[in-house]
């Protein structure tokens, strides 16, 4: 207990260095803010373009997947300002220049220090747009809200973002392995954003059923908290959700453990 | 002549050092190619045609995307804008050639990179779609249409992205305009979504804009969905494209380099 409020109080820390650093130079601030949101307004205009041409995708009406839009802004924003973009991305050219020395000489867990500490400010207040997103989405969707419901949704969604976050990590690690593999951290984070904005009625099949909600259960960042929002929460979902989150974590852990092995400081 | 070839290997044997991201970028865009035809067969569920569009159609075009993108798509203004903030182009100024083509060696090295190692990849999984679909839609001249539609799509991504290398004079990073140039090509290039899918009077706005060569058109080339009689058109709208982008290139880059200042040069 006293360990997690010592990481707790750390990363207070530094995600307050983080917004001070990032607010230093507004101009920069609003265009990052502004890149995040273009990529907001062209997911919404694609949807947009083809429910003008469809009534309904895998079961979702217009205002459903309009939701599920929201809810996976919120969290691929969440994803690129908590570990990505400052995190997972950052490592291979931290390892080039051998800058993971001063992460490896303090303290602190080298799991969590390289790649949770370092927030992306500009894809926080993005998630902003997200919010307004779910918030025209609910106002046309006629859902009876429950606390059940939206508790058990947002369980869902800290499991996916968990399950999404250790993926992130667990190929970001393989850039200790390969020298400069600048895309590896890529391929984690596109993982999470070429399947997780889909309803998960999508993944039909067997093969794509144990895919999409065993072995890269990305169902669980967004499209299964949206499916439990509108139609109410399923026991099924969330206990899967709290087994696959723990579950990945430990693999994920152990991955970047192995692969930490591999690195040979550059610069000393 | 002989300095742009020696730049050209220099840069060619940069690309291929690091073979991992290579490989790395071509899970990728496996990944976008899974995504995508589990995607589009779940919109067809429902509907045969989307406007002029089948699945087949659908899954084929957004099957050459990556092809099209691995021949048209320019990397060199993230680059070469950090080395304009960092002083470094002082370098390239005072050396006896053309910034401009030097950077044309970057661009076309990458090209070269690629034709030795992902476009191979991706001209079997066109083919294999292709044969798989039972959709043999492909012809010579759909090629030689497709090659030459490349050839324009490249010109102009080229100077655009030139342009964008040269707002580093002003500004400090220039990363976000080459998001933002991503995002133009999601939305008006044909990245994302066909023009066939827009509604007419929002796709026929669409395309007098210079974005459409990027994806659009090579990928409609191929399809069939273009032919011989519209490379003429598509050749006169390039052409004035690639002046306007020419002349505003060269007025941010001499406005620039009044101002250049090489920072730590």
């Amino acid at each position: 207990m006293k360990k997690i409020k010592k990481y707790i109080q750390i990363f207070i820390r530094y995600f307050k260095m983080d917004v001070m650093y990032d607010l230093s130079s507004r101009g920069s601030f609003f265009i990052m803010v502004g890149v995040e949101t273009f990529y907001i307004v062209a997911a919404v205009i694609f949807f947009n373009i083809l429910y003008g041409n469809i009534k309904t995708l895998a079961g979702w009406s217009y205002y459903e997947m309009l939701l599920l839009i929201g809810i996976d802004t919120v969290m691929t924003q969440c994803l690129v300002g908590f570990i990505f973009a400052n995190g997972t991305n950052a490592l291979s050219k931290r390892i080039t220049t051998g800058y993971v020395d001063y992460f490896l000489l303090k303290p602190v867990s080298s799991y969590f220090f390289l790649n949770l500490l370092q927030p992306y400010f500009p894809s926080m207040v993005s998630t902003l747009f997200g919010f307004i997103i779910i918030g025209v989405a609910l106002s046309h969707l006629a859902i009876s809200f429950s606390i059940i419901n939206i508790l058990g949704a947002m369980i869902i969604a800290c499991c996916g973002f968990m399950i999404s976050a250790s993926l992130m990590i667990a190929f970001a690690s393989l850039s200790f392995k390969f020298m400069d593999a600048k895309t590896f951290p890529r391929i984690g984070m596109n993982l999470t954003t070429n399947f997780s904005d889909r309803p998960f009625q999508v993944y039909e099949g067997l093969i794509l059923k144990v895919v999409f909600f065993c072995i890269i259960p990305i169902v669980f960042l967004s499209s299964v908290p949206a499916f439990s929002l509108i139609h109410g929460v399923s026991p099924l979902f969330l206990l899967s959700a709290v087994i696959l989150t723990i579950l990945f974590i430990l693999i994920s852990k152990k991955i970047w453990d192995i692969m930490i092995i591999n690195y040979t400081s550059a610069s000393s | 002549m002989k300095k742009y070839v020696s730049m050209f290997k220099k840069r060619l044997a940069v690309g291929l050092e690091y073979r991992s991201n290579i490989f790395g970028q071509f899970i990728i865009d496996i990944l976008a190619l899974i995504s995508t035809i589990i995607f589009w067969n779940a919109v067809f569920k429902t509907q045969t045609h989307l406007n002029t569009y089948s699945l087949n159609d659908s899954i084929l075009y957004f099957f050459i995307t990556p092809l099209t993108g691995a021949l048209t798509y320019i990397f060199i203004s993230e680059e070469l804008g950090y080395e304009i903030k960092m002083g470094a182009a002082s370098n390239y100024l005072l050396k006896p050639y053309s910034l401009t083509f030097e950077a044309l060696t970057r661009a076309l090295a990458s090209k070269l990179n690629n034709f030795l190692t992902t476009i191979p990849f991706y001209i079997v999984l066109v083919l294999g779609i292709s044969m798989f679909t039972h959709y043999f839609i492909i012809s010579f001249q759909s090629i030689a249409l497709f090659i030459f539609a490349i050839g324009m799509g490249f010109a102009l991504h080229f100077i655009f992205d030139l342009s964008i290398a040269y707002c580093a004079f002003w500004v400090g990073d220039v990363w976000a305009f080459t998001h933002f140039k991503k995002v133009l090509f999601l939305i008006f290039g044909g990245l994302m979504f066909p023009m066939e899918f827009l509604p007419k009077n929002l796709s026929t706005f669409f395309s007098f804009l210079p974005f459409q060569y990027m994806y659009y058109i090579p990928n409609s080339y191929l399809l069939g969905k273009r032919t011989a009689s519209n490379i003429v058109p598509d050749a006169i709208l390039f052409i004035i494209w690639f002046i306007v982008l020419a002349v505003i290139k060269q007025f941010i880059w001499k406005k620039g380099l009044a101002k250049y200042e090489a920072s730590g040069g």
